[in-house]
């Protein structure tokens, strides 16, 4: 949203607006040209407006519009600026100083126009996303923070405000973990926050390093035992995540997350009676992962209809359509263990209608 | 729970029998350098990146002149070469030669390629692998080369002589043949071939792949092929016969290629492994041909109901429990399939169960066999290994394009990597592909030749006989069967219960060729209570108390 619907409309209140003799006929040559679409002959009608009436605010704001939209912004930041040091508070020129501030990197100066336009018009959430955005670029993301949620209660999906809001939140946490580094380095947190920066940037080899000196500090870290076992399965290393897994639960012994890691990396394993325990108690928190896994580890225990009636419960909750494959893939297995093969086929034909679907770019 | 559920879970528990048996240590010494052989294979590799670059080559141990020591065939790659109408494959230069060697006693080899005129320096074929079998029941064994642009059948004549009969034998298959196997699938009497082939490409529709960084193309952007099933007519000719018996109905992306009777109806069935496509599995329906039956019999794809990248395959009996079992080689993150037979011709995906899923999981796999390394009765695995990409680094830091083999012990159902304690030859990262399994030296031990890409090969010889274990090898000899024995079925029963069985086949793993000779590990047993051999003519034979650390020839009855 550019301010240009803005500006017409303040074109559309000046119309009113009492203009004498020769300084009328540029005006409205200058509003007509520019409604047009011809900016340049627009900025000449209304720079004679300005040079025969220098004091009419209307005139300055007239041309700040049209240069606002020539998209030069500090000439139009000039004319604004006179015209509201001629008419404090005349409308629309706050908006338009502030967006015209914002665009020439003036984040400071621009607050306090917003600020204005907010107060002279509540009901334009696009105000408030400028205001966000010129606060985060003034190096205040508490503040625009606040404005950027304002605005998400009239705009909730605006792509421009769901990217600022992530912007916001993502320098409040640097800040936070800045904040962290400088008061407390060394500490195992520093250890936590730095390991974590490395897991989200893909540098594995040193995110697991940083949570192992997180742990030497502090055993008492649920989060870096957990992310450690994520990285030691993402590697192949299951063992290992299972007992870093092991030790997070020994902290946070209800978490059912946990314990559907740690059952399912012991299904990895190959070792279906001790992972059936933990799914379990992941599936006290009704997750179908969980209830997929057990199924999984049912059927290595070779109890086929409880394994059928976990995948079955699966299959009944939302999922997509890559898991739905696998859940059909495997009942057909089970359905034919259990010497039903009219049902076996059926999952098979389900099965591969799924995979067809999600192959079907291949040669 | 029925016995049929505890046999899986209470293998450990139970066992075969097999009491008291007695494992080696086993270690493996790479004599590369001494043995005589100076093969390097040739892969030619581009900077454009043609697909066949990165896949072979093969290795065959055959025994050409009956002197009861196995000799090697490598098959090498070839050259891509801009000529006027586009790019071709040059196998001139002596570098570009696949290559024979004769063994002398075991212990160094001899090249003998010119001799035996099996270079195919003329033929203008980028190769691939090698298949072994005495497809005309002369006594000496024949050799098959598969590979981009074209198939060799080369005769043996005996005296270390071969004949080019591919034209003659109408046994050309056109396209891009990977590994390949001869079997007798109509149980005439006669050796049939079962040739795979990959993809349908072409160096004319080659091009490479990657938007930064080049790289070889995902097989997913090539069409499926048929794999070809050629007949032997049993007048030195064959015929093609692969929609009459129902294997050009299915497509695959066909790579390895094992035999077994999966069903117990003494009918040779075929497993496929197929790059990025559902697996196959041709089952032998006798005179109606075969029925590709992979999916309902639960082999077609992963846990997940995915696709594997399945390079190499074998088809053997792991577990013991007289069912033959499959496992294939796949790229890393795949982990490597092993499907355990549950009887009626169906299996179950035990990767996780047996341990294998926390062995592969960053490994990538080609050729790939069961083999009772270490003489305790079971049988172990091994896998020849490295990336496909060679420049994975590149595009995912964790994974690594140069990998050792991989070698594994099966204790009593469930795998150990035991490559550290091996010998150095499994910490050194090579690009393994094809490799062939046999005894050498005959000294009752398997030994390995693993074909390295535009590499050398490695020889390696393994010490496992000189512990206190024993073992056994049965060599056998068709009478109305093919004569080679090829889709004999022979268990062996020692004193204190345990049994073990075998199938005969020199196929299976990748693009190679295998000792014909069935070998068997039987710990601290001395004697073999039974040995009993179904032959594919429908013939039993039982031989008892033989003793062990020998290798025994059993002759079909009218052999």
């Amino acid at each position: 949203m550019t301010a240009r619907l803005a500006g017409l409309a303040v074109f559309a209140g000046l119309l009113g607006a009492q203009v004498l003799g020769p300084v009328a006929d540029h005006v409205r040559r200058g509003v007509a040209a520019s409604e047009a679409g011809e900016l340049q002959e627009a900025r000449r009608e209304l720079e004679a407006a300005v040079r025969a009436a220098p004091g009419l605010a209307e005139a300055h704001l007239y041309l700040g519009l049209v240069l606002h939209e020539s998209q030069d912004f500090a000439a139009a930041a000039d004319s604004l600026d006179r015209a509201l040091a001629l008419k404090p508070g005349i409308p629309g020129a706050h908006e338009l100083l502030g967006y015209d501030l914002l665009a020439l990197g003036r984040a400071v100066e621009a607050v306090p126009h917003l600020d204005a336009a907010r107060s002279e018009n509540p009901g334009r959430w696009q105000v408030s996303v400028w205001l966000g955005r010129a606060h985060l670029e003034a190096g205040d993301p508490d503040t625009a923070l606040e404005h950027l949620l304002d605005a998400q209660a009239s705009a909730p999906s605006d792509p421009e405000l769901l990217y600022l809001v992530g912007k916001a939140y993502s320098q409040l946490a640097l800040r936070s973990q800045a904040q962290l580094l400088a008061s407390a380095s060394g500490s195992p947190f520093a250890d936590l926050a730095t390991a974590e920066d490395h897991d989200l940037n893909g540098r594995a080899d040193e995110a697991m390093a940083a949570y192992r000196q997180a742990l030497a500090g502090n055993q008492a870290l649920p989060d870096a035992w957990r992310a450690l076992g994520d990285l030691e399965r993402d590697r192949g290393g299951l063992r290992a995540a299972v007992d870093a897994y092991r030790r997070a639960l020994e902290i946070q012994p209800d978490n059912g997350a946990l314990h559907l890691r740690c059952g399912e990396a012991l299904l990895g394993l190959g070792l279906a009676s001790e992972a059936l325990p933990h799914l379990e108690s992941a599936a006290a928190a009704d997750s179908s992962a969980a209830a997929e896994a057990m199924g999984m580890a049912l059927l290595d225990l070779g109890r086929f209809e409880e394994a059928q009636a976990a995948l079955v419960s699966a299959l009944e909750s939302p999922l997509g359509e890559q898991r739905r494959m696998k859940l059909h893939y495997q009942l057909a297995r089970i359905s034919r263990k259990l010497g039903d093969d009219d049902a076996a086929r059926e999952h098979l034909r389900e099965f591969g209608a799924l995979r067809a679907k999600l192959t079907a770019g291949d040669k | 729970m029925t016995p049929r559920n505890c046999l899986h879970l209470c293998i450990g528990v139970l066992g075969t029998g097999l009491s008291g048996l007695v494992a080696a240590d086993l270690h493996f010494q790479d004599r590369s350098g001494a043995s005589g052989i100076a093969f390097r294979h040739h892969a030619g590799p581009t900077p454009q990146k043609h697909l066949v670059e990165t896949m072979g080559g093969g290795v065959a141990l055959l025994d050409i002149d009956n002197d009861g020591f196995l000799d090697i065939f490598f098959v090498n790659g070839g050259a891509l070469v801009q000529g006027e109408d586009g790019l071709f494959v040059d196998r001139s230069g002596p570098e570009l030669h696949d290559r024979l060697y004769r063994s002398r006693q075991g212990q160094a080899f001899e090249d003998v390629t010119e001799q035996a005129a099996v270079s195919a320096a003329s033929r203008g074929i980028y190769g691939m692998g090698a298949a072994t079998g005495d497809y005309d029941n002369d006594g000496y064994v024949d050799l098959f080369v598969t590979g981009y642009g074209g198939t060799i059948l080369y005769r043996n004549l005996g005296g270390l002589a071969f004949e080019d009969r591919t034209e003659a034998a109408r046994a050309n298959v056109p396209g891009w043949s990977a590994s390949a196997g001869f079997f007798d699938a109509d149980l005439d009497g006669d050796l049939d071939l079962f040739v795979t082939r990959y993809l349908d490409w072409s160096l004319e529709t080659s091009r490479t792949c990657g938007e930064k960084i080049p790289v070889y193309c995902s097989p997913r952007e090539y069409p499926a092929v048929a794999s070809v099933l050629l007949r032997n007519e049993g007048d030195g000719t064959f015929s093609d016969v692969s929609r009459e018996w129902g294997v050009s109905q299915s497509r695959g992306k066909a790579l390895g290629v094992a035999f077994n009777d999966a069903n117990a109806d003494g009918l040779p069935d075929v497993v496929v492994a197929n790059d990025s496509t559902a697996q196959q599995l041709f089952l032998n329906q006798g005179p109606n041909g075969f029925s590709e039956e992979a999916l309902f019999a639960g082999l077609a794809y992963n846990e997940d109901g995915g696709s594997f990248a399945g390079m190499g395959v074998d088809f053997e009996d792991y577990d013991n429990d007289g069912s033959p079992d499959v496992v294939a080689t796949a790229l890393a993150k795949e982990l490597y399939p092993l499907f355990r037979n549950e009887g009626a011709g169906t299996f179950g995906y035990v990767t996780r169960q047996t341990g294998l899923a926390e062995i592969t999981a960053r490994l990538s796999g080609w050729s790939v066999k069961f083999v009772d390394f270490n003489h305790d009765g079971w049988k172990d695995l091994f896998a020849a290994q490295s990336h496909v990409l060679d420049n994975v680094e590149l595009m995912e830091p964790g994974l690594a394009y140069l990998q050792p083999p991989l070698i594994a012990l099966n204790r009593a159902g469930r795998f150990v990597d035991i490559g550290a304690a091996a010998g150095p030859v499994f910490q050194a990262s090579i690009a393994g592909r094809g490799t062939a399994f046999g005894d050498l030296d005959n000294d009752g031990d398997i030994d390995l030749v693993v074909g390295v890409l535009d590499d050398s090969p490695r020889v390696l010889y393994s010490n496992a006989s000189a512990g206190e274990s024993h073992w056994l090898q049965v060599r056998l000899v068709g009478g109305s069967s093919a004569r080679d024995g090829q889709g004999a079925r022979v268990s062996v029963r020692t004193t204190s219960g345990g049994e073990q069985v075998r199938y005969s086949t020199t196929a299976g793993g990748y693009l190679s060729a295998n000792d014909p000779r069935l070998h068997f590990g039987l710990g601290s047993e001395s004697i073999v209570s039974k040995i009993a051999v179904r032959w594919p003519s429908g013939a039993q034979q039982v031989l008892e108390d033989i003793k062990a650390d020998q290798v025994i020839t059993v002759r079909e009855p009218g052999a």
